[in-house]
Protein backbone atom coordinates (compact mmCIF):
# COMPACT_ATOMS: atom_id res chain seq x y z
CA UNK A 1 0.00 0.00 0.00
CA UNK A 2 2.99 2.40 0.83
CA UNK A 3 4.34 1.96 -2.72
CA UNK A 4 1.02 3.71 -4.48
CA UNK A 5 1.21 6.64 -2.69
CA UNK A 6 3.54 8.02 -5.08
CA UNK A 7 1.48 7.62 -7.81
CA UNK A 8 -0.17 10.92 -7.48
CA UNK A 9 2.61 12.47 -5.92
CA UNK A 10 4.50 15.66 -7.62
CA UNK A 11 8.46 15.50 -9.01
CA UNK A 12 8.67 17.65 -11.80
CA UNK A 13 8.82 21.33 -9.80
CA UNK A 14 5.12 22.24 -11.11
CA UNK A 15 2.27 21.19 -8.47
CA UNK A 16 0.21 19.68 -10.84
CA UNK A 17 -0.07 15.65 -11.83
CA UNK A 18 1.41 14.59 -14.32
CA UNK A 19 -1.38 13.61 -16.33
CA UNK A 20 -2.54 17.37 -16.32
CA UNK A 21 0.73 18.63 -17.23
CA UNK A 22 0.81 15.98 -20.15
CA UNK A 23 -2.66 17.14 -21.54
CA UNK A 24 -1.58 20.68 -21.51
CA UNK A 25 1.55 20.55 -23.22
CA UNK A 26 -0.39 17.87 -25.65
CA UNK A 27 -3.60 21.05 -25.62
CA UNK A 28 -0.78 23.71 -26.57
CA UNK A 29 0.62 21.46 -29.45
CA UNK A 30 -3.32 21.63 -30.83
CA UNK A 31 -3.27 24.84 -30.28
CA UNK A 32 -0.43 25.17 -33.01
CA UNK A 33 -2.15 22.07 -35.06
CA UNK A 34 -5.37 24.35 -35.68
CA UNK A 35 -3.39 27.57 -35.88
CA UNK A 36 -2.54 26.32 -39.03
CA UNK A 37 -5.47 25.38 -40.72
CA UNK A 38 -7.22 28.25 -39.06
CA UNK A 39 -4.54 30.66 -40.31
CA UNK A 40 -4.53 29.09 -44.18
CA UNK A 41 -8.32 29.67 -44.60
CA UNK A 42 -8.13 33.36 -42.95
CA UNK A 43 -5.14 34.20 -45.48
CA UNK A 44 -6.57 32.40 -48.39
CA UNK A 45 -10.60 34.57 -47.40
CA UNK A 46 -9.22 37.60 -47.52
CA UNK A 47 -6.33 37.03 -49.68
CA UNK A 48 -8.16 36.21 -52.76
CA UNK A 49 -10.66 38.61 -54.37
CA UNK A 50 -13.45 36.55 -55.35
CA UNK A 51 -13.46 34.14 -52.37
CA UNK A 52 -16.83 32.36 -51.82
CA UNK A 53 -19.27 34.08 -49.48
CA UNK A 54 -22.58 33.22 -50.68
CA UNK A 55 -23.42 30.96 -48.01
CA UNK A 56 -26.45 29.71 -50.01
CA UNK A 57 -24.10 28.66 -53.06
CA UNK A 58 -21.64 27.03 -50.58
CA UNK A 59 -24.61 25.44 -48.70
CA UNK A 60 -23.24 26.53 -45.45
CA UNK A 61 -26.23 26.58 -42.85
CA UNK A 62 -25.92 29.28 -40.21
CA UNK A 63 -28.35 27.89 -38.35
CA UNK A 64 -27.13 24.49 -38.24
CA UNK A 65 -23.63 26.07 -37.05
CA UNK A 66 -25.57 28.36 -34.26
CA UNK A 67 -27.39 24.96 -33.07
CA UNK A 68 -23.96 22.83 -32.99
CA UNK A 69 -22.38 25.97 -31.24
CA UNK A 70 -24.93 26.00 -28.60
CA UNK A 71 -25.22 22.20 -28.13
CA UNK A 72 -21.52 21.90 -27.50
CA UNK A 73 -21.36 25.12 -25.12
CA UNK A 74 -23.92 23.16 -23.02
CA UNK A 75 -21.89 19.51 -23.62
CA UNK A 76 -18.72 21.59 -22.00
CA UNK A 77 -21.33 22.69 -19.14
CA UNK A 78 -22.25 19.38 -18.91
CA UNK A 79 -19.07 18.10 -18.47
CA UNK A 80 -18.38 20.88 -15.95
CA UNK A 81 -21.02 20.12 -13.64
CA UNK A 82 -19.72 15.99 -14.23
CA UNK A 83 -16.35 16.96 -12.82
CA UNK A 84 -18.04 18.83 -10.05
CA UNK A 85 -19.64 16.03 -8.76
CA UNK A 86 -17.05 13.46 -9.55
CA UNK A 87 -15.28 15.97 -6.63
CA UNK A 88 -18.06 15.68 -4.59
CA UNK A 89 -18.18 11.92 -4.85
CA UNK A 90 -21.18 11.90 -6.43
CA UNK A 91 -20.23 9.76 -9.03
CA UNK A 92 -24.18 9.11 -10.08
CA UNK A 93 -24.49 12.57 -10.94
CA UNK A 94 -21.25 12.53 -12.60
CA UNK A 95 -22.49 9.67 -15.00
CA UNK A 96 -25.92 11.41 -15.52
CA UNK A 97 -24.26 14.38 -16.71
CA UNK A 98 -21.29 12.37 -18.75
CA UNK A 99 -24.24 10.44 -20.61
CA UNK A 100 -26.17 13.75 -21.39
CA UNK A 101 -22.49 14.96 -22.74
CA UNK A 102 -22.37 11.70 -25.03
CA UNK A 103 -26.01 12.56 -26.43
CA UNK A 104 -24.86 16.09 -27.32
CA UNK A 105 -21.87 15.18 -28.52
CA UNK A 106 -24.34 12.91 -31.37
CA UNK A 107 -26.24 15.84 -31.78
CA UNK A 108 -23.10 17.72 -33.06
CA UNK A 109 -21.97 14.80 -35.08
CA UNK A 110 -25.67 14.61 -36.71
CA UNK A 111 -25.91 17.73 -37.38
CA UNK A 112 -22.38 17.71 -39.04
CA UNK A 113 -23.62 15.21 -41.02
CA UNK A 114 -26.58 16.91 -42.17
CA UNK A 115 -24.22 19.49 -43.33
CA UNK A 116 -22.04 17.84 -45.15
CA UNK A 117 -24.71 15.72 -46.63
CA UNK A 118 -25.96 19.21 -48.55
CA UNK A 119 -22.25 19.57 -49.18
CA UNK A 120 -21.88 16.50 -50.69
CA UNK A 121 -25.31 16.35 -52.70
CA UNK A 122 -24.77 19.51 -54.52
CA UNK A 123 -20.66 19.04 -55.50
CA UNK A 124 -19.57 21.36 -52.96
CA UNK A 125 -16.24 19.20 -52.81
CA UNK A 126 -12.66 19.84 -53.47
CA UNK A 127 -11.68 19.25 -57.25
CA UNK A 128 -15.21 19.30 -58.40
CA UNK A 129 -16.19 23.14 -58.06
CA UNK A 130 -16.52 24.56 -61.55
CA UNK A 131 -14.25 27.76 -60.90
CA UNK A 132 -15.41 29.17 -64.91
CA UNK A 133 -18.22 28.68 -67.49
CA UNK A 134 -16.30 26.02 -69.17
CA UNK A 135 -16.01 24.12 -66.21
CA UNK A 136 -19.43 24.74 -65.46
CA UNK A 137 -20.87 23.71 -68.68
CA UNK A 138 -18.61 20.29 -68.49
CA UNK A 139 -20.08 19.52 -64.92
CA UNK A 140 -23.60 19.79 -66.99
CA UNK A 141 -22.12 17.12 -69.65
CA UNK A 142 -20.65 15.12 -66.83
CA UNK A 143 -23.90 15.47 -64.73
CA UNK A 144 -25.78 14.47 -67.77
CA UNK A 145 -23.69 11.38 -68.59
CA UNK A 146 -23.96 10.26 -65.13
CA UNK A 147 -27.95 10.51 -65.52
CA UNK A 148 -28.58 8.65 -68.70
CA UNK A 149 -26.22 6.21 -68.12
CA UNK A 150 -27.74 4.60 -64.69
CA UNK A 151 -31.10 4.57 -66.67
CA UNK A 152 -29.70 2.56 -69.22
CA UNK A 153 -28.31 0.20 -66.32
CA UNK A 154 -31.96 -0.21 -64.78
CA UNK A 155 -33.30 -0.57 -68.70
CA UNK A 156 -30.45 -3.34 -69.39
CA UNK A 157 -28.94 -4.24 -66.42
CA UNK A 158 -25.56 -6.37 -65.97
CA UNK A 159 -21.81 -5.40 -66.31
CA UNK A 160 -21.27 -4.55 -69.91
CA UNK A 161 -19.96 -1.84 -70.66
CA UNK A 162 -22.18 1.01 -71.83
CA UNK A 163 -21.49 1.10 -75.50
CA UNK A 164 -22.44 -2.91 -75.75
CA UNK A 165 -25.36 -1.88 -73.38
CA UNK A 166 -26.84 0.69 -75.49
CA UNK A 167 -26.32 -1.52 -78.94
CA UNK A 168 -28.58 -4.13 -76.92
CA UNK A 169 -31.19 -1.55 -76.50
CA UNK A 170 -30.99 -0.22 -80.09
CA UNK A 171 -31.60 -4.17 -81.35
CA UNK A 172 -34.69 -4.39 -78.82
CA UNK A 173 -35.82 -1.55 -80.39
CA UNK A 174 -35.21 -2.58 -84.09
CA UNK A 175 -37.05 -6.04 -82.89
CA UNK A 176 -40.88 -5.58 -83.22
CA UNK A 177 -43.02 -7.65 -85.59
CA UNK A 178 -44.73 -6.12 -88.48
CA UNK A 179 -48.11 -4.69 -87.39
CA UNK A 180 -48.24 -5.17 -84.03
CA UNK A 181 -47.89 -1.88 -81.75
CA UNK A 182 -44.75 -1.57 -79.93
CA UNK A 183 -44.22 -2.93 -76.06
CA UNK A 184 -44.23 -0.45 -73.30
CA UNK A 185 -41.20 -1.91 -72.80
CA UNK A 186 -39.69 -0.91 -76.17
CA UNK A 187 -41.67 3.10 -75.65
CA UNK A 188 -39.24 3.38 -72.63
CA UNK A 189 -35.95 2.28 -74.72
CA UNK A 190 -37.51 4.87 -77.10
CA UNK A 191 -37.88 7.37 -74.67
CA UNK A 192 -33.80 6.62 -73.44
CA UNK A 193 -32.63 6.67 -77.00
CA UNK A 194 -34.27 10.23 -77.02
CA UNK A 195 -32.22 11.53 -73.59
CA UNK A 196 -29.49 9.95 -75.63
CA UNK A 197 -29.48 11.90 -78.69
CA UNK A 198 -29.75 14.89 -76.57
CA UNK A 199 -27.09 14.52 -74.12
CA UNK A 200 -24.85 13.65 -77.54
CA UNK A 201 -25.75 16.97 -78.88
CA UNK A 202 -24.76 18.92 -75.82
CA UNK A 203 -21.69 17.21 -75.30
CA UNK A 204 -20.91 17.62 -79.18
CA UNK A 205 -21.77 21.35 -78.78
CA UNK A 206 -20.24 21.85 -75.61
CA UNK A 207 -17.12 20.31 -76.20
CA UNK A 208 -17.23 21.92 -80.06
CA UNK A 209 -17.58 25.02 -77.83
CA UNK A 210 -20.89 26.20 -79.44
CA UNK A 211 -22.50 27.20 -76.13
CA UNK A 212 -22.06 29.79 -73.74
CA UNK A 213 -23.48 28.91 -70.15
CA UNK A 214 -26.46 30.80 -70.63
CA UNK A 215 -27.03 29.13 -73.44
CA UNK A 216 -26.56 25.80 -71.58
CA UNK A 217 -28.88 26.73 -68.61
CA UNK A 218 -31.76 27.67 -71.08
CA UNK A 219 -31.64 24.57 -72.42
CA UNK A 220 -31.86 23.05 -69.18
CA UNK A 221 -34.50 25.20 -67.81
CA UNK A 222 -36.63 24.54 -70.77
CA UNK A 223 -35.58 21.55 -72.71
CA UNK A 224 -34.51 18.96 -70.25
CA UNK A 225 -36.72 19.81 -67.21
CA UNK A 226 -40.21 17.98 -67.15
CA UNK A 227 -39.95 16.14 -70.70
CA UNK A 228 -42.72 14.05 -71.75
CA UNK A 229 -42.37 11.14 -73.60
CA UNK A 230 -44.93 11.10 -76.73
CA UNK A 231 -46.65 7.39 -78.18
CA UNK A 232 -44.57 6.87 -81.41
CA UNK A 233 -47.69 5.43 -82.55
CA UNK A 234 -49.25 9.19 -82.43
CA UNK A 235 -48.55 11.84 -85.50
CA UNK A 236 -44.41 12.45 -85.24
CA UNK A 237 -43.20 15.80 -83.88
CA UNK A 238 -40.59 17.04 -86.13
CA UNK A 239 -38.64 19.75 -85.56
CA UNK A 240 -37.30 22.31 -88.04
CA UNK A 241 -34.18 20.95 -88.75
CA UNK A 242 -35.58 17.14 -89.25
CA UNK A 243 -34.86 16.27 -85.47
CA UNK A 244 -37.43 13.77 -83.87
CA UNK A 245 -38.85 15.35 -81.22
CA UNK A 246 -41.56 12.18 -80.53
CA UNK A 247 -39.47 11.56 -77.02
CA UNK A 248 -38.26 14.84 -76.44
CA UNK A 249 -41.42 16.97 -76.42
CA UNK A 250 -40.79 19.97 -74.49
CA UNK A 251 -41.34 22.20 -71.58
CA UNK A 252 -44.81 21.55 -69.22
CA UNK A 253 -46.28 24.67 -67.39
CA UNK A 254 -47.94 23.94 -64.07
CA UNK A 255 -51.37 23.45 -65.74
CA UNK A 256 -50.17 20.98 -68.34
CA UNK A 257 -48.69 19.01 -65.74
CA UNK A 258 -51.73 18.36 -64.10
CA UNK A 259 -53.58 17.97 -67.40
CA UNK A 260 -51.14 15.49 -67.90
CA UNK A 261 -51.37 13.73 -64.83
CA UNK A 262 -55.28 13.51 -65.18
CA UNK A 263 -54.71 12.28 -68.80
CA UNK A 264 -56.75 15.02 -70.30
CA UNK A 265 -55.79 16.30 -73.49
CA UNK A 266 -53.25 19.66 -73.75
CA UNK A 267 -51.02 21.82 -75.91
CA UNK A 268 -47.46 22.10 -75.42
CA UNK A 269 -44.73 24.47 -76.80
CA UNK A 270 -41.66 21.92 -77.88
CA UNK A 271 -38.29 23.72 -77.03
CA UNK A 272 -37.85 23.98 -81.16
CA UNK A 273 -41.03 26.67 -80.52
CA UNK A 274 -43.28 24.48 -82.28
CA UNK A 275 -46.75 24.14 -80.69
CA UNK A 276 -47.97 20.41 -80.18
CA UNK A 277 -51.33 19.60 -79.63
CA UNK A 278 -51.17 16.51 -76.82
CA UNK A 279 -54.12 13.77 -76.66
CA UNK A 280 -54.41 11.61 -73.87
CA UNK A 281 -53.73 8.47 -76.31
CA UNK A 282 -50.74 10.12 -77.69
CA UNK A 283 -49.37 9.72 -74.09
CA UNK A 284 -47.50 6.82 -72.86
CA UNK A 285 -48.32 7.08 -69.01
CA UNK A 286 -47.71 3.94 -67.77
CA UNK A 287 -45.01 3.09 -68.58
CA UNK A 288 -42.87 6.40 -68.06
CA UNK A 289 -40.16 5.68 -65.96
CA UNK A 290 -39.69 8.62 -62.73
CA UNK A 291 -36.19 8.80 -63.78
CA UNK A 292 -36.94 9.67 -67.21
CA UNK A 293 -39.37 12.22 -66.69
CA UNK A 294 -36.52 13.53 -63.23
CA UNK A 295 -33.75 13.27 -65.57
CA UNK A 296 -33.50 17.79 -66.23
CA UNK A 297 -34.64 17.99 -62.24
CA UNK A 298 -31.38 15.51 -61.30
CA UNK A 299 -28.96 17.68 -63.19
CA UNK A 300 -28.21 20.83 -60.67
CA UNK A 301 -28.24 24.29 -62.08
CA UNK A 302 -24.72 25.10 -63.02
CA UNK A 303 -22.94 27.36 -61.09
CA UNK A 304 -19.30 29.05 -61.13
CA UNK A 305 -17.75 29.51 -58.08
CA UNK A 306 -14.04 30.87 -58.27
CA UNK A 307 -11.67 29.51 -55.56
CA UNK A 308 -14.72 27.31 -54.81
CA UNK A 309 -12.30 23.96 -54.56
CA UNK A 310 -9.75 26.10 -52.23
CA UNK A 311 -12.78 27.57 -50.11
CA UNK A 312 -13.99 23.37 -50.14
CA UNK A 313 -10.68 21.91 -48.88
CA UNK A 314 -10.29 24.40 -45.83
CA UNK A 315 -14.11 23.84 -45.15
CA UNK A 316 -13.33 19.90 -45.06
CA UNK A 317 -10.32 19.84 -43.24
CA UNK A 318 -10.93 22.31 -40.48
CA UNK A 319 -14.39 20.55 -39.77
CA UNK A 320 -13.49 17.14 -40.25
CA UNK A 321 -10.23 17.23 -38.34
CA UNK A 322 -12.38 19.59 -35.57
CA UNK A 323 -15.08 15.86 -35.62
CA UNK A 324 -12.61 13.89 -35.61
CA UNK A 325 -11.78 15.53 -31.98
CA UNK A 326 -14.97 15.12 -31.25
CA UNK A 327 -14.66 11.19 -31.74
CA UNK A 328 -11.30 11.54 -29.53
CA UNK A 329 -13.47 13.21 -26.70
CA UNK A 330 -16.03 10.74 -27.11
CA UNK A 331 -13.95 7.60 -26.37
CA UNK A 332 -12.49 9.05 -23.27
CA UNK A 333 -16.21 9.88 -21.68
CA UNK A 334 -17.02 6.43 -23.32
CA UNK A 335 -14.36 5.00 -21.33
CA UNK A 336 -15.49 6.70 -18.41
CA UNK A 337 -19.28 5.68 -18.60
CA UNK A 338 -18.12 1.66 -19.13
CA UNK A 339 -16.66 1.90 -15.74
CA UNK A 340 -20.30 1.61 -14.76
CA UNK A 341 -21.09 1.86 -10.95
CA UNK A 342 -17.07 0.93 -10.68
CA UNK A 343 -16.59 4.91 -11.24
CA UNK A 344 -14.56 6.62 -8.66
CA UNK A 345 -12.53 8.50 -7.58
CA UNK A 346 -9.08 7.41 -8.91
CA UNK A 347 -10.61 8.72 -12.15
CA UNK A 348 -10.56 12.32 -11.14
CA UNK A 349 -7.36 12.97 -13.11
CA UNK A 350 -8.89 10.99 -16.14
CA UNK A 351 -12.07 12.60 -15.71
CA UNK A 352 -10.21 16.14 -15.53
CA UNK A 353 -8.48 15.37 -18.64
CA UNK A 354 -11.32 14.70 -21.01
CA UNK A 355 -13.08 17.45 -19.99
CA UNK A 356 -9.88 19.67 -20.54
CA UNK A 357 -9.61 17.88 -23.75
CA UNK A 358 -13.67 18.80 -24.62
CA UNK A 359 -13.51 22.00 -23.36
CA UNK A 360 -10.76 22.54 -26.35
CA UNK A 361 -13.27 20.90 -28.76
CA UNK A 362 -15.77 23.37 -28.14
CA UNK A 363 -12.65 26.25 -27.88
CA UNK A 364 -11.52 25.47 -31.46
CA UNK A 365 -15.69 25.74 -32.77
CA UNK A 366 -15.88 28.68 -30.95
CA UNK A 367 -13.38 30.05 -33.63
CA UNK A 368 -14.24 27.68 -36.35
CA UNK A 369 -17.87 29.15 -36.18
CA UNK A 370 -17.58 32.88 -36.66
CA UNK A 371 -15.01 32.33 -39.53
CA UNK A 372 -16.52 30.09 -41.39
CA UNK A 373 -20.54 30.77 -40.62
CA UNK A 374 -20.67 34.35 -39.49
CA UNK A 375 -17.51 36.21 -41.84
CA UNK A 376 -18.71 35.00 -45.48
CA UNK A 377 -22.10 36.72 -44.55
CA UNK A 378 -20.22 39.77 -43.96
CA UNK A 379 -17.74 40.34 -46.29
CA UNK A 380 -20.41 39.10 -48.82
CA UNK A 381 -20.83 42.23 -50.37
CA UNK A 382 -17.12 43.13 -51.51
CA UNK B 1 -5.60 39.33 -25.12
CA UNK B 2 -3.91 37.83 -22.42
CA UNK B 3 -5.55 37.15 -19.22
CA UNK B 4 -4.94 38.82 -15.92
CA UNK B 5 -2.64 36.94 -13.56
CA UNK B 6 -5.56 37.27 -10.92
CA UNK B 7 -4.84 33.20 -10.15
CA UNK B 8 -4.04 33.62 -6.25
CA UNK B 9 -1.28 32.04 -4.87
CA UNK B 10 -2.76 30.39 -1.96
CA UNK B 11 -4.87 28.74 -3.85
CA UNK B 12 -2.85 27.51 -6.24
CA UNK B 13 -0.50 26.03 -3.86
CA UNK B 14 -3.07 23.98 -2.83
CA UNK B 15 -2.73 21.91 -6.03
CA UNK B 16 -4.44 19.35 -7.16
CA UNK B 17 -8.01 19.64 -8.75
CA UNK B 18 -9.60 19.30 -5.46
CA UNK B 19 -8.52 23.11 -5.08
CA UNK B 20 -10.88 24.57 -7.36
CA UNK B 21 -12.90 27.41 -5.72
CA UNK B 22 -16.56 26.93 -6.23
CA UNK B 23 -17.81 28.61 -9.75
CA UNK B 24 -21.21 29.38 -11.23
CA UNK B 25 -20.63 27.62 -14.13
CA UNK B 26 -24.39 27.61 -14.92
CA UNK B 27 -23.61 31.65 -14.81
CA UNK B 28 -20.57 31.11 -17.47
CA UNK B 29 -22.40 29.12 -19.54
CA UNK B 30 -25.31 31.25 -20.20
CA UNK B 31 -22.68 34.35 -20.58
CA UNK B 32 -21.00 31.66 -23.54
CA UNK B 33 -24.76 31.43 -24.85
CA UNK B 34 -25.15 35.15 -25.14
CA UNK B 35 -22.42 35.64 -26.96
CA UNK B 36 -23.29 33.18 -29.57
CA UNK B 37 -26.19 35.30 -29.66
CA UNK B 38 -24.31 37.93 -29.93
CA UNK B 39 -22.65 36.69 -32.95
CA UNK B 40 -25.63 35.85 -34.94
CA UNK B 41 -27.26 38.93 -34.52
CA UNK B 42 -23.78 40.97 -35.86
CA UNK B 43 -24.63 39.00 -39.01
CA UNK B 44 -27.60 40.05 -39.73
CA UNK B 45 -26.31 43.72 -40.12
CA UNK B 46 -25.52 44.61 -43.44
CA UNK B 47 -23.92 47.65 -43.38
CA UNK B 48 -21.10 48.28 -46.13
CA UNK B 49 -19.29 51.03 -43.94
CA UNK B 50 -19.45 49.28 -40.56
CA UNK B 51 -17.99 46.08 -42.19
CA UNK B 52 -14.75 45.72 -40.75
CA UNK B 53 -15.86 47.38 -37.11
CA UNK B 54 -18.88 44.36 -37.31
CA UNK B 55 -15.94 41.84 -38.12
CA UNK B 56 -13.88 42.81 -35.63
CA UNK B 57 -16.42 43.10 -33.11
CA UNK B 58 -17.34 39.11 -34.14
CA UNK B 59 -13.79 38.37 -33.28
CA UNK B 60 -13.69 39.96 -30.39
CA UNK B 61 -17.02 37.96 -29.51
CA UNK B 62 -15.17 34.97 -30.18
CA UNK B 63 -12.07 35.67 -28.28
CA UNK B 64 -14.24 36.65 -25.52
CA UNK B 65 -15.87 33.40 -25.13
CA UNK B 66 -12.42 31.50 -25.47
CA UNK B 67 -11.32 33.27 -22.44
CA UNK B 68 -14.78 32.38 -20.58
CA UNK B 69 -13.83 28.64 -21.49
CA UNK B 70 -10.04 29.16 -20.37
CA UNK B 71 -10.43 30.62 -17.50
CA UNK B 72 -13.67 28.83 -15.91
CA UNK B 73 -14.38 25.84 -17.46
CA UNK B 74 -10.60 24.71 -18.19
CA UNK B 75 -9.60 26.56 -14.54
CA UNK B 76 -6.96 28.70 -15.67
CA UNK B 77 -7.82 31.33 -13.17
CA UNK B 78 -7.47 28.92 -10.29
CA UNK B 79 -4.01 27.51 -11.92
CA UNK B 80 -0.31 28.28 -10.98
CA UNK B 81 2.07 30.33 -12.82
CA UNK B 82 2.67 27.36 -14.98
CA UNK B 83 0.09 27.90 -17.46
CA UNK B 84 2.32 30.55 -18.52
CA UNK B 85 5.10 28.32 -19.14
CA UNK B 86 3.12 25.83 -21.28
CA UNK B 87 0.81 28.50 -23.04
CA UNK B 88 3.04 31.13 -23.54
CA UNK B 89 5.41 29.47 -25.94
CA UNK B 90 2.52 28.20 -27.81
CA UNK B 91 0.94 31.55 -28.07
CA UNK B 92 3.79 33.14 -29.71
CA UNK B 93 4.35 30.79 -32.03
CA UNK B 94 0.57 30.48 -33.34
CA UNK B 95 0.44 34.28 -33.17
CA UNK B 96 3.69 34.45 -34.84
CA UNK B 97 2.65 31.95 -37.37
CA UNK B 98 -0.46 34.50 -38.40
CA UNK B 99 1.77 37.64 -37.97
CA UNK B 100 4.35 35.47 -40.84
CA UNK B 101 1.45 34.72 -43.20
CA UNK B 102 -0.25 38.15 -43.29
CA UNK B 103 1.97 39.38 -46.15
CA UNK B 104 0.16 36.90 -48.45
CA UNK B 105 -2.80 39.18 -47.94
CA UNK B 106 -1.22 42.66 -47.19
CA UNK B 107 1.62 42.93 -49.48
CA UNK B 108 1.20 40.88 -52.70
CA UNK B 109 4.30 40.82 -55.00
CA UNK B 110 2.68 39.37 -57.60
CA UNK B 111 -0.41 41.08 -59.38
CA UNK B 112 -3.32 40.15 -57.71
CA UNK B 113 -5.32 39.47 -60.82
CA UNK B 114 -7.37 36.65 -60.89
CA UNK B 115 -8.46 35.16 -64.15
CA UNK B 116 -11.87 33.07 -62.59
CA UNK B 117 -13.03 36.32 -61.36
CA UNK B 118 -15.45 38.12 -64.17
CA UNK B 119 -14.61 41.63 -63.54
CA UNK B 120 -16.39 43.39 -65.83
CA UNK B 121 -17.80 40.94 -68.26
CA UNK B 122 -20.81 39.02 -67.63
CA UNK B 123 -19.91 35.29 -69.17
CA UNK B 124 -16.30 34.63 -70.46
CA UNK B 125 -17.27 33.22 -73.75
CA UNK B 126 -17.30 35.57 -76.32
CA UNK B 127 -20.24 36.20 -78.56
CA UNK B 128 -17.81 35.00 -81.54
CA UNK B 129 -17.38 31.60 -79.40
CA UNK B 130 -18.84 29.60 -82.67
CA UNK B 131 -15.95 29.36 -84.61
CA UNK B 132 -13.38 28.70 -81.34
CA UNK B 133 -10.87 26.66 -81.54
CA UNK B 134 -12.74 23.60 -80.66
CA UNK B 135 -12.00 19.91 -82.11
Amino acid sequence: MAQTHGTTSVKMGIPISRAKLGMWLFLGTEIMFFTAFIGTYIVCFFGSPGWPTDTHQTHINIAAGGINTFVLILSSYFVVVAHEAMGLRDFAKARKFLIMTMVLAFVFLGIKTYEYKGKFDHNILPGKIAEDDFQAMDNVVKAMKTAVERELDSLIPGTEKPYEKQAALNQKITEPKAGEAESAEQRTYRAWQGWNEEFNRLRTEVSGNKLTLKDVEERLETGYAHTIIVDTKAPVLKAADGRDLTHVAGTLEDSQIEAYKAKQPFTLKAHTGETVSIAPDNLVTAVIPAEVIDLGHEIHHPFVMPYGNLFASCYFLMTAFHAIHVLVGMTMFAWLLMQGSALNETWSDFMENAGLYWHFVDLVWIFLFPLLYILPGLMRAV
Amino acid sequence: MSHEPAAPNAVAAHAGHDAHPHVNYFAIFIALCVCTGISILLDLFESQSLRWVIVFLVISVAVAKAMFVLTYFMHLKFEGNWKFIILLPTTILAIGLMVALTPDIALHYYTPDVPQVHQDAPAVPAPAADHGHGH
